[in-house]
């Protein structure tokens, strides 16, 4: 029992550190508080269930963000019942966002969600396709390394620089797009094309 | 340096990851470009934008407790088998493990010989386990618990063996429905025990039955092993080993 119990204690000395950032990077894909904790749970326990493949020294916060995405994903696929479009195992350059305006707009956990931090930023981050969120969320929330990016997402250090290039610049549009309501429509959305 | 050149960079600068040099170009070229300086500006705000946002973005105070509640339930489910065997090597600790059974309820060994017949295919005895000892190919190896669960039909009870460590654990092939689990003393010893479990009347044994540790054994030997039977909790146990009578005796009131 003893072994047990100091296993899960040196499992949690090294993971709980990191459960806020496990629950925003779900918070701002699911924009869904319940979710998100739902999320929170089920990447500490696979985490544990895996803990003894987690190489000593190193990177625990990029595992657990690898395992939140995974099970980001599956939730997603639980929900929306299109399980092709959210594979982190394919290059997702032409996979779109799995959120309608419609669909978004219907959800009050989303909107309660909205309410309580930036909704045209969250809305136009819910507009972008996977292969550019996760790279976005990962740097800017998560403030992990171009590296530890590419490692997560499973693909080159350059990918990773290019699609958050594009990423950036397609959110400022929209967002530019957003503040103006009127505008005609952006290049931006060629980008996705 | 011109736009063409510096708009690729802008990122690499908004991530700090421009050497000193090649910060110093590109911010130079921004102070005498509107539009990449714009473009730079636009960035900047991005982030702040997102930084906000990020800090309204806080988990629930007792999130990390409820996990951590959740991680105690599912150590204390899992403590049975669930990590073996990469785990038991490193938990020099409080060894571990499982057992197993089922052997044949007494009143079938004496009920006529239709039912008998019946339950043929279904038990096993002693003496055949330990003339499978010293053959190979004679258990299906697997080392996840639930999935021998699965694959056996039904869910394994464990106990304790201090001191001993699990080296193999998975099905023995005569009878599907019987696990075994061979473990040894500790890695300078040659000291072997092999532990089945299957459901309650299953294995059969013929010997001295006497009651040990609350529990009525059956004991006996052959070639050179001493095995012990019992039934507990709907599981037919059975331990084999070459260690002498009074160490078996030892590790059955110490499981």
């Amino acid at each position: 029992m003893k072994f047990f119990q100091s296993k899960r204690k040196q499992f949690e000395e090294l993971t709980r550190p990191f459960g806020q950032d496990i629950y925003r990077l779900a918070l701002w894909r699911l924009a869904n508080r319940q979710d998100a904790e739902d999320v929170v749970q089920e990447t500490f326990m696979r985490a544990y269930r895996s803990f003894h493949t987690f190489q000593k020294g190193t990177n625990v916060k990029a595992w657990l963000t690898k395992i939140s995405l995974n099970v980001i994903n599956d939730l997603l696929k639980k929900k929306i019942r299109q399980p092709d479009t959210v594979s982190l195992e394919i290059d997702c350059d032409e996979i779109e966002s799995l959120q309608s305006d419609s669909m978004s707009l219907q959800d009050p956990a989303l909107q309660l969600a909205m309410n309580e931090f930036d909704p045209a930023l969250l809305l136009t981050l819910r507009k972008l396709p996977i292969s550019l969120l996760y790279p976005l969320l990962l740097r800017e929330l998560e403030d992990l390394s171009y590296e530890e990016i590419a490692s997560i997402l499973a693909i080159p250090t350059g990918t990773v620089m290019s699609r958050l290039f594009r990423a950036r610049r397609l959110v400022r549009d929209r967002l530019t797009e957003h503040s103006q309501p009127h505008a005609k429509q952006k290049v931006a959305d060629d980008e996705l094309q | 340096m011109n736009c063409s050149d510096v708009r690729p960079l802008l990122d690499l600068l908004y991530d700090e990851l421009l050497e000193t040099k090649d910060s110093a170009l590109v911010l130079d070229h921004l102070k005498n470009c509107n539009d990449c300086r714009t473009e730079w500006e636009a960035l900047e705000e991005l982030r702040s934008r997102i930084a906000a946002a990020k800090d309204n973005t806080l988990m629930p105070p007792d999130l990390m407790d409820k996990v951590s509640l959740s991680l105690k339930n599912n150590s204390s489910n899992r403590r049975i088998f669930g990590m073996l065997p990469q785990q038991i090597p490193l938990a020099s600790i409080a060894a571990s493990i499982l057992l197993l059974g089922w052997v044949l309820v007494p009143q079938y060994l004496h009920s006529g010989d239709d039912r008998q017949a019946t339950l043929a295919t279904r038990t096993s005895s002693a003496q055949k386990l330990i003339a499978d000892l010293t053959t190979t190919g004679t258990i299906a190896p697997e080392s996840d618990k639930q999935e021998l669960d699965k694959r056996l039909g039904y869910k394994l009870k464990y106990v304790h063996l201090p001191s001993w460590k699990l080296q193999n654990s998975g099905i023995y092939i005569a009878q599907a429905n019987i696990a075994r689990f061979d473990f040894v003393r500790d890695a300078n010893s040659d000291e072997q025990l092999s532990c089945y479990q299957a459901p309650e009347g299953t294995i059969k044994a013929i010997g001295n039955a006497q009651e040990l540790a609350g529990k009525q054994v059956t004991f006996g030997n052959q070639s050179g092993y001493q095995f012990a039977k019992w039934t507990q909790n709907g599981r037919d146990y059975l331990f084999i080993t070459k260690l002498p009578k009074p160490v078996l005796e030892g590790i059955i009131r110490g499981a």
